[in-house]
């Protein structure tokens, strides 16, 4: 009898001194979930998505010179002289009609006027003796000469002639309304209050967003209006440059062809052709250096209305997400105070 | 003439125990500082003292001396509607504790009483002293239905502690082997609780301090 109860004795003694001292570390229980304060109308507001617009496309016209086809004509006619040794129709009638443009005595004064050195000048800069300039103008004016003279038109700029004015005035920007201070200490206001200003956090970060990338495009098209300018301002003198060279060419030739047949149109005729050669050449550089001008002009203003244009879709843009961004704010604040007011004389909750 | 003294050179052996309790832990993080006190409209709700059945083993050692171990199985709950924002739910919070003990009990020797026709008899009651070394198991079991809303929660948590029991108290015979014990006895322990809010994570100490009474019937296996 004894052995089996000291048996049990001992197995019950094993037990208890298991039991006390099986992983006698303390642990701590875990927390309960505590409760998440919900807010509707504050937990998913989103800004409307707006991507920067495209700006309005500026139209140019580059400036156009047309020479005249009649003198044209005569030059032609005045270069077969020397081979065939007549003075074909053509010849004759622009000669008629020029006489009358340019009377003897002017003919000869520009034969001797017009030396190499002032036909430099010219070409280089542009420029006649006043003298000389005032007996063109004066010829260049007549009825008769007109047709022997190059037309010529403005560039224009978003169908503007380049000596008018352009420019907008930017969009008016919305601003975000301030908010004002909740300092109670009630765990659900507080709860109402931080999930507000979760929310408007997450609208600003959106809208901060948005206006980076709509001053992003706007940087981009910017740069590309200072581009364009760039390459119109360093390719419009040279564009005339070279056409000024032509005309210079066209005269060099023209003068030789007169000289190789002055014997077969007699003095006269060959001093008004001649004259008429360099009241041509003088209208033809002046229209060129108008409209390279012009054309630099236009260059100018066609960078100046991109960027305005550019401007113009980003502040239009910009306006949009402050609309927006004021709108969704409103609403999260009229959330945010029907939640608050809710919290009131309802029990404090956990 | 001196009466004999029954000694108690043949101790209790193998006896077991099963009994019934009240006791009240402090709990005074769960009472008095936690989610419970926005509980009932802002009234509060407390987890107050509970039955607590008990069962025991003890093993004599020397004379009056015996070591054992004893187990009790405490729960109480506490529930309550809640609205806050226009957001309505439904809280139950139970918490239950095994304290696991392993005692050392001293039963006092104490003189035979004579009757008038001369007999012995054992004394009417028996006063005992004990203390223990104990081990608390905790249970959390929470739900919250939310209505119309996300945050609907069901779970548990689990932890453990150490702790220390005094206890005194008297025990009766009843009849042949079967005694009756009626026994106070003091928990000194606490546990941690970890608590996580919308600002942040802290732990607190949840005291388990407090009274018991005991009233058991302890059957004698061995002579």
């Amino acid at each position: 009898m004894k052995n089996p109860m000291r048996t049990l004795r001992l197995t019950a003694c094993a037990l208890c001194l298991t039991a006390v001292l099986y992983d006698c570390k303390p642990t701590e229980v875990a927390s309960l979930t505590p409760f998440t304060y919900t807010f509707k109308g504050l937990d998913d507001l989103k800004l409307p998505d707006v991507k920067p617009s495209e700006p309005v496309v500026v139209t140019v016209i580059e400036a156009t010179v047309t020479p005249s086809k009649q003198a044209a004509a005569v030059s032609d006619g005045i270069a077969a002289i020397a081979a065939t040794g007549k003075v074909p129709e053509t010849v004759q009638q622009a000669v008629s009609e020029l006489n009358k443009a340019i009377p003897e005595a002017n003919a000869n004064a520009l034969e001797a006027g017009f030396t190499e050195e002032v036909i430099n000048t010219l070409t280089t800069k542009g420029t006649l003796p006043a003298d000389l300039q005032s007996q063109v103008d004066k010829i260049a004016d007549s009825p008769m000469m007109k047709a022997y003279l190059p037309t010529f038109s403005l560039p224009q700029v978003d169908g503007k002639a380049v000596n008018a004015r352009s420019g907008a005035a930017p969009e008016t920007l919305a601003v975000a309304t301030a908010l004002p201070n909740d300092n109670d200490k009630d765990k659900c206001k507080k709860a109402a209050k931080e999930a507000f200003d979760k929310a408007v956090a997450v609208l600003d970060a959106t809208r901060k967003e948005q206006a980076n990338a709509i001053e992003a495009a706007y940087k981009k098209y910017e740069a590309n209006a200072n581009s364009e300018r760039s390459g119109c301002l360093s390719g419009t003198p040279a564009k005339y440059n070279g056409l000024i060279a032509t005309a210079k060419k066209d005269l060099d030739k023209k003068l030789a062809d007169l000289k190789a047949s002055k014997k077969a149109m007699g003095e006269a005729m060959y001093k008004t052709l001649t004259a008429s050669a360099y009241v041509t050449y003088s209208e033809l550089i002046d229209v060129y250096n108008k409209m390279m001008n012009a054309d630099t002009k236009a260059c100018e203003l066609a960078s100046q209305a991109r960027v305005t244009a550019a401007k113009a879709a980003r502040d239009k843009d910009l306006g949009i997400v402050y609309t927006n961004y004021n709108a969704v704010l409103k609403s999260a604040e009229a959330s945010r105070d029907k939640a608050v007011a809710s919290c009131h004389n309802q029990g404090n909750g956990g | 003439m001196a009466l004999p003294t029954v000694t108690k050179a043949q101790v209790s052996l193998n006896g077991i125990s099963i009994g019934a309790s009240y006791w009240q832990p402090s709990l005074d993080y769960w009472n008095n500082r936690s989610m419970l006190t926005a509980y009932n409209q802002g009234e509060g709700a407390k987890l107050m003292g509970a039955m607590m059945p008990t069962a025991g083993l003890e093993i004599g050692v020397v004379n009056g001396l015996t070591i054992g171990g004893r187990v009790g199985y405490w729960k109480q709950s506490a529930a309550s509607a809640l609205t806050v924002a226009g957001i309505n739910r439904t809280e139950q919070f139970t918490l239950s504790l095994i304290p696991v003990s392993a005692e050392l009990k001293y039963r006092f020797s104490l003189p035979v009483r004579s009757t008038t026709d001369g007999e012995s008899k054992a004394p009417f009651l028996t006063p005992f002293v004990g203390v223990g070394l104990s081990r608390y198991f905790i249970k959390n079991e929470f739900s919250r239905q939310v209505v119309n809303n996300t945050g609907s929660v069901d779970e548990k948590q689990a932890g453990s502690a150490n702790g220390v029991q005094a206890l005194v108290g008297v025990e009766k015979k009843l009849v042949k082997k079967l005694y009756a014990s009626l026994e106070a006895r003091y928990h000194v322990s606490s546990y941690k609780q970890a608590v996580t809010t919308e600002t942040g994570n802290t732990s607190e100490t949840v005291s388990l301090n407090g009274l018991e009474a005991n009233l058991s019937l302890r059957f004698k296996l061995a002579n």
